[in-house]
């Protein structure tokens, strides 16, 4: 029992899950279907690739709050190159771009010293600013039809973005647990001085874990543009949030040295779980917000509580 | 009836996979000072822990003056009159002297009444002997003034009972004195004091009673007068330690190390010594003096700056940071171990991990069975008492903990070895295996470069000797010129 209580403080998310679960399963008798749960995982994908670069940011100690606006500007160039039919090209830049403010982000917290938060604050603003200057503040839209494969696919009964989310889990587990980027990240969020003091170059590892945290964004903004067929200059507004709460609530400190990538799946999918649990019980989406908040702090709570 | 002022009846704690104390009884007079020994990890900071709230016993009961106790958090334990000095001192450095002796207990009607607080501050460092303005911020004074400050916060508290974990670890040898007359003075004051230390001299010098710990057990408790020094070192380690300063490395003429006016600018000026293969050099003076900051320049992890640095052969161009330094095969066990040494969220066989990557890991995969190998073959030499290398290391005894840190950098098989303090914190057995392993170092032809504030360990060890007074060389000893005295004057700039 005490074990058993030990490993839902430790994934307060898992915990908030199977309580969903069990919640939801009785209220609605839609929510348990096969559809419904393949829905939740695609409407989830998104978010869950923007949060598993976060992760390895926030375990750092860093914090990335220009996942949002990088989402957006990635999207929007990539789009304007996609709409000329360039599909493979406009890929790739979007995801250039991605790293382009993802290094950004890097070099200015390790070079510059400046803090993270206010670091990525700054190119937050500037990205979003970049972005409705690109597109005078229009959509883009119409894509070729390849490029559409991406977001509403399918191989096997399973979407494609779904697809693409569990390779990023896999890979982002892979560097967290069994390479020495990973074990580094956790390091510098632990002691950053007696990481250094064991000859590791915890600058260009700092600028490594925002790089993949900007690429990430441009993936996820690719999934979604592939959707949806179009790229808004209002797109990703507020994501940083839902990203960093779903990495809190798979049992990350903002403090560093603690989280993980299947903690912040759990996260996301719980954030996903709660916005189709309230659709189907035709909860008013007013409420949604509210609803997130409090199990953010439940969780929380329940995690600090020893 | 007379009631024992403090009794602790029958403690008993463990943790996952330790028994730290199994059914312990602990007893103390008022004004009585007793000293608490044992070797790292016998659960002396468990015990104390345990009187001042901060973990439960599973087993056992608490009576102060005669009153149950029962302590669910630090807080009751300091309103009940326990307070407690910790190995690492908890004091907000950004605020005033007075601030922090009052942190909590500030007089609340009406904001805070800044220069009244002051005066009582005063007051109370005055009534202690100490000289420290009540206005200068904690974070500017040195750790010895900072445990002033931390003592007098506890009288500001009415502390009946103060601990003292290992209080002298950061000391030079006058402030320890100035230590001891305090805990003298509170005795006087009625206060009683637990006092840990690994070291005896100090506990037959202030101690009125000694208690011995071995493996989370009692074994062994009375007045100092009925034990002799080695007494102790039996109950402790539980056999007969014969040579306390093993000494069997034989230095050869080649030169291994060499700087020419090495600079820590602000701290160290002009140094130039070299160090011979197979030879400990010694570098002592007192807290100050830079020997700590000419530990952490070499090693490149402070701005400095020189004309030549040697090592064996290879000229050292740029020292901009720890990767220059350990990428020429100089290595730094740093003093601070939990600031410089580890990653105390991490588990052991992580942090050994940490600098040895290279050797267990190419860029796309790390091998956590090799780095596993690694982190065992250093628990089994070191004989680092954890439950298993996946334990965090914030969860090994502070003694331990120091093991680990020597154990990360011996893998990297370095040429010139740094050990700044290495035996601080350390129980006697322990403290033997490090002289032995420093030995066996130097006859491998390393060089060793053995920084320490223990004249004992440093006389005995060190075939020369180099001084420090405010960052420059006052003396460079060998031979029979190395004693406690010669190093003393010149510590102090008088020879
Ligand atoms: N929070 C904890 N979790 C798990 N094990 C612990 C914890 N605290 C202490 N221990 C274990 O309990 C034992 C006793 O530790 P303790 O810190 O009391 O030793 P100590 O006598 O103070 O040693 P030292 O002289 O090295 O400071 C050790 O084996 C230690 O690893
Ligand atoms: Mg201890």
């Amino acid at each position: 029992m005490k074990r058993i209580m030990e490993f839902f403080r430790r994934n307060p998310a898992l915990g908030g899950l199977i309580g969903l679960y069990i919640f939801l399963g009785f209220l609605s008798d839609r929510f348990l279907i096969l559809s419904n749960q393949v829905n939740i995982l695609r409407q989830v994908s998104t978010q869950a690739i923007i949060a598993f670069g976060m992760t390895i940011v926030i375990i750092s100690g860093g914090i990335d709050l220009s996942v949002g606006s990088v989402f957006a500007f990635s999207a929007v160039v990539g789009a304007s190159i996609l709409k000329q039919g360039e599909v493979l090209l406009g890929i790739l830049v979007a995801m250039g771009i991605g790293a382009l403010f993802g290094s950004a982000n890097g070099l200015l917290v390790a070079k510059g010293k400046m803090q993270p938060f206010i670091a990525t604050l700054a190119t937050m603003a500037i990205a979003r600013s970049f972005t409705l200057v690109y597109t005078n503040g229009m959509p883009i839209t119409g894509f070729p039809r390849a490029f559409g494969y991406i977001g509403r696919g399918e191989i096997l009964g399973i979407p494609v973005p779904v697809i693409i989310m569990l390779v990023v889990l896999i890979t982002m587990w892979y560097l967290l647990r069994m390479t020495k980027i990973g074990l580094y990240s956790y390091s510098i969020g632990g002691n950053e001085e007696a990481t250094r003091l064991s000859g590791i170059r915890v600058d260009i590892y700092k600028i490594i874990f925002y790089t993949i945290s900007g690429i990430l964004s441009a993936v996820s903004a690719i999934i979604l543009m592939a959707r949806l067929n179009s790229a808004q200059p209002i797109f990703g507004l507020g994501y940083e949030l839902d990203a960093i709460a779903a990495v809190v609530l798979g049992g990350a400190s903002l403090s560093g040295g603690t989280g993980g990538i299947i903690g912040t799946f759990f996260g996301a999918l719980l954030m996903g779980v709660i916005n189709n649990g309230l659709n189907l019980l035709d909860v008013s989406p007013f409420y949604q917000q509210a609803v997130k908040g409090i199990v953010i702090l439940l969780a929380v709570l329940l995690e600090k509580k020893e | 009836m007379r009631v024992t002022f403090l009794l602790m009846e029958g403690i008993t704690k463990t943790f996952p996979g330790v028994l730290a104390l199994d059914s312990v009884t602990f007893e103390m007079e008022k004004g009585e000072v007793c000293a608490l020994v044992g070797e790292n990890g016998a659960g002396k900071s468990t015990l104390i822990k345990i009187l001042s709230g901060v973990h439960r016993p599973d087993r056992g009961k608490i009576f102060l003056e005669g009153k149950e106790r029962d302590f669910r958090s630090p807080i009751d334990a300091i309103r009940a009159g326990v307070a407690v000095i910790y190995q690492e001192l908890s004091l907000a450095e950004n605020l005033p002297v007075y601030a922090n002796v009052f942190l909590g207990k500030e007089p609340w009607k009406f904001g805070i009444n800044h220069s009244y607080l002051e005066e009582r501050t005063k007051l109370i460092l005055e009534e202690l002997g100490f000289d420290i303005d009540p206005k200068i911020e904690v974070g500017k004074l040195n750790v010895s003034e900072k445990q002033l400050v931390a003592i007098a916060k506890a009288l500001a508290y009415d502390a009946k009972i103060i601990v003292m974990d290992e209080p002298t670890a950061t000391l030079t040898e006058y402030e320890v004195e100035r230590l001891f007359e305090i805990i003298k003075r509170l005795k006087k004051r009625g206060v009683s004091v637990v006092f840990i230390s690994h070291r005896l001299d100090e506990i037959f010098e202030v101690a009125d009673k000694v208690v011995i710990l071995r493996d989370g057990k009692k074994v062994g408790e009375g007045k100092l007068e009925d034990f002799s020094r080695d007494d102790i070192i039996n109950l402790m380690v539980g056999r007969k330690i014969e040579d306390m300063y093993p000494k069997y490395n034989s230095p050869e003429d080649d030169v291994a190390f060499r700087v020419k006016n090495f600079e820590v600018p602000g701290y160290v000026s002009k140094l130039s010594f070299e160090v011979r293969k197979g030879e400990i050099f010694g570098v002592a003076g007192l807290v100050g003096c830079g020997k700590s900051e000419l530990a952490l320049g070499l090693f490149g992890a402070m701005k400095s700056r020189f004309d030549e640095m040697m090592i064996f052969g290879r000229k050292i161009g740029k020292l901009k940071s720890p990767i220059d330094a350990l990428r020429n095969g100089l290595v730094l066990i740093p003093e601070e171990r939990k600031k410089h040494g580890l990653v105390l969220g991490m588990s052991v066989v992580e942090n050994i991990a940490l600098p040895n990557v290279d050797k267990v890991s190419n860029p796309m995969y790390l091998s956590w069975r090799k780095t596993t190998n690694l982190a065992e073959s250093a628990v089994r030499k070191f004989n680092i008492k954890t439950p298993s290398v996946r334990q965090l290391v914030k969860n090994l005894s502070g003694g331990n903990q120091q093991k680990v840190v020597i154990g990360k950098y011996i893998f990297r098989e370095p040429d010139v070895i740094i050990l700044a303090e290495p035996t601080r914190g350390i129980d006697v057995g322990a403290k033997v295996e490090v002289y032995r392993m420093m030995n066996d170092l130097a006859n491998l032809g390393k060089a060793i470069l053995f920084i320490s504030s223990e004249l004992p360990e440093i006389v005995s060890l060190s075939d020369r000797v180099m001084v420090l007074h405010r960052g420059k060389m006052t003396a460079l000893l060998h031979g029979d010129q190395i004693t406690q005295e010669n190093i003393l004057k010149a510590a102090t700039g008088v020879m």
